[in-house]
């Protein structure tokens, strides 16, 4: 785990941002673990930057429930509450999709076994392994070659990823993080998010992952809606007979910036506490659960942590400092390992491209103790291009 | 004494990925000397107050009152319980660096000016030095103290 130490911790006002480093080597180990990673989104909403009107269906679409009831975990009642506080209870209810319904809905996707033809929204739930792959299956058909396992090495595994970057991708990048997690590397994963999820990407929704209930069924969702009942859930998952490999949040800003100051008993009020708690809280965890997953020779092992935040900075909040370090944010660094950065190309690369939008993709990350001594901090640059017909490209900078 | 030093070792082993190379080092020597004469050398006090600044002879204080408390649940996730000077209780993390109290907050979190509290480092220093309570609790109770939801 990453040393907590002033001294050794790149902040991001002394140049934590990946942007700033070479492009890695090609001596970068893989990894053939999952890495989580923290996703961190700018604080527009996609209906309000794109002017797309807000779509809630009362109820799944005809074509989708019988997948969302095998992605339950238990089999949901017809109407179920829309919160819940018990670890491991809640299933996915709806399935409009808000946020990413206009977004690239269709992208191509193949795993490393080359069988399953997906077409997959944006992918940087950040488990930096399970992201390189990712990329790699999403990378151009026509320049690069489509073997996932060519190109430069995953990086070394980390526990616990920070992603920073668009809003509006964050969400569809989880889901496809938990969903591939969860069928095609048969690992339990614990959902976190504070809105319920009402349905899958699109492009999930044609995946040949998300037909396999047994799979998704691995997936547990969960809606608490403070930080207290998030911290409670979390703290409980050390109660679970089963216990996940893959521990995912949901907007971690939404969580820390609705708790009320004096409400959390016994801490000190405060941004800067309660994230470090959460944070601190989800490391502790998922340490604690890579030990009892090795001790019963699981496969499953490490345990890891993905979270999505979105910063001020991202925020659009035109009152504050651009240049200010968002004092949260720097609190998180001190304990995710990752990092990747999502942002939004507005030059003319994506019209070059003929593409709808273009996106950098920055993978960043300290040297663990595991790491070779004489190996790179993990650095990987991506370019994501979104096309109009949803289509969408990786590739390796 | 050996399995204290074992026990010990394995349970700030994650936190000590977070110290620089001459703090552990320190609760290295202190370990050992304190196994060997049941004593800290007054070399290594000096080195600890240089190293951790005012908080350690504070910590000291925690040690000597037996502040320190490891609690255990059937699951077998532990955390620190730390019973500070004014009676109030901190529960830290083992594998990474977490303190509720406000100097935690101030001084490292927002201040970047240290490295730890006094609690996580009496913590240190109980461990090395074998003399932290234990104290079992159910998965539940567990659960509660992680999440800071306990009672009073």
């Amino acid at each position: 785990m990453r040393s907590l130490l002033p001294g050794s911790l790149p902040t991001p006002s002394a140049g934590w941002d990946v942007r700033s480093r070479s492009p890695p080597s090609a001596e970068a180990e893989a990894g053939t673990g999952l890495l989580p990673v923290l996703v961190s989104v700018s604080g527009v909403e996609q209906d309000e930057v794109l002017g797309q009107p807000s779509v809630t269906q009362a109820g799944p679409p005809a074509e989708l429930a019988p997948q969302l009831v095998g992605l339950s975990e238990p089999r949901p009642a017809p109407t179920p509450p829309r919160n819940t506080s018990v670890p491991g209870s809640v299933g996915l209810r709806r399935t409009v999709c808000r946020t990413v319904r206009h977004l690239a809905p269709v992208c191509h996707l193949k795993t490393a076994a080359g069988n399953l033809e997906c077409e997959v929204n944006s992918v940087w739930f950040l488990m930096t392994d399970i992201l390189t792959l990712v990329f790699r299956t999403l990378s151009s058909q026509t320049g690069q070659n489509k073997d996932p396992s060519a190109g430069p090495p995953s990086p070394a595994p980390r526990s616990s990823t920070l992603l920073v970057g668009e809003h509006r991708l964050s969400r569809s990048v989880l889901l496809l993080a938990a969903v591939t997690a969860a069928s095609e590397l048969g690992v339990r994963v614990a959902f976190f998010a504070q809105t319920q999820i009402q349905s899958l990407p699109e492009c999930l929704q044609r995946c040949s992952a998300t037909q396999n209930p047994e799979g998704l069924k691995r997936i547990t969702f969960s809606y608490p809606r403070t930080l207290e009942e998030l911290l409670q859930q979390v703290a409980g998952l050390h109660e679970s007979p089963c216990p996940p490999s893959l521990i995912i949040i949901d907007r971690l800003d939404g969580f820390l910036r609705g708790a009320v100051a004096g409400s959390h008993v016994g801490f000190h009020s405060g941004d800067e506490s309660r994230a470090a708690h959460l944070a601190a809280l989800l490391c502790d965890t998922a340490a604690f659960l890579t030990e009892v997953l090795e001790k019963r020779g699981s496969s499953s092992a490490p345990c890891r942590a993905i979270a999505s935040f979105l910063s001020d900075a991202d925020s659009g909040q035109e009152s504050r400092d651009a240049s200010a370090t968002d004092p949260v944010l720097a609190v998180l660094d001190r304990y995710f390992q990752a990092r990747c950065t999502l942002d939004q190309d507005r030059s003319y690369e994506a019209a070059a491209a003929a593409a709808q939008e273009a996106w950098h993709v920055y993978l960043s990350g300290t040297k663990i103790p595991d790491d070779c001594e004489d190996g790179p901090a993990l650095a990987q640059e991506w370019k994501l291009f979104i096309f109009p017909e949803g289509l969408m490209e990786f590739k390796l900078v | 004494m050996k399995s204290g030093s074992a026990r010990s070792k394995k349970l700030c082993g994650k936190m000590r990925t977070f110290l620089p190379a001459v703090a552990e080092q320190l609760f290295g020597d202190i370990q050992k000397n304190y196994e060997e004469t049941t004593q800290i050398p007054d070399d290594l006090l000096i080195a600890l107050k240089f190293v951790f600044g005012t908080c350690a002879l504070q910590a000291l204080d925690l040690v000597d009152q037996r502040s320190v408390t490891c609690l255990s649940s059937p699951s077998g996730r532990k955390a620190f319980q730390v019973t500070g000077g004014s009676g109030r209780l901190y529960t830290c993390f083992l594998s990474c660096h977490y303190c509720p109290c406000p100097a935690f907050t101030y001084t490292v979190l927002r201040r970047n000016q240290g490295l730890l509290c006094k609690h996580i480092l009496a913590v240190y220093l109980c461990q090395a030095m074998a003399v932290t309570q234990q104290e079992s609790v159910s998965d539940q109770q567990m659960s509660a103290v992680l999440s800071g939801t306990e009672g009073p």
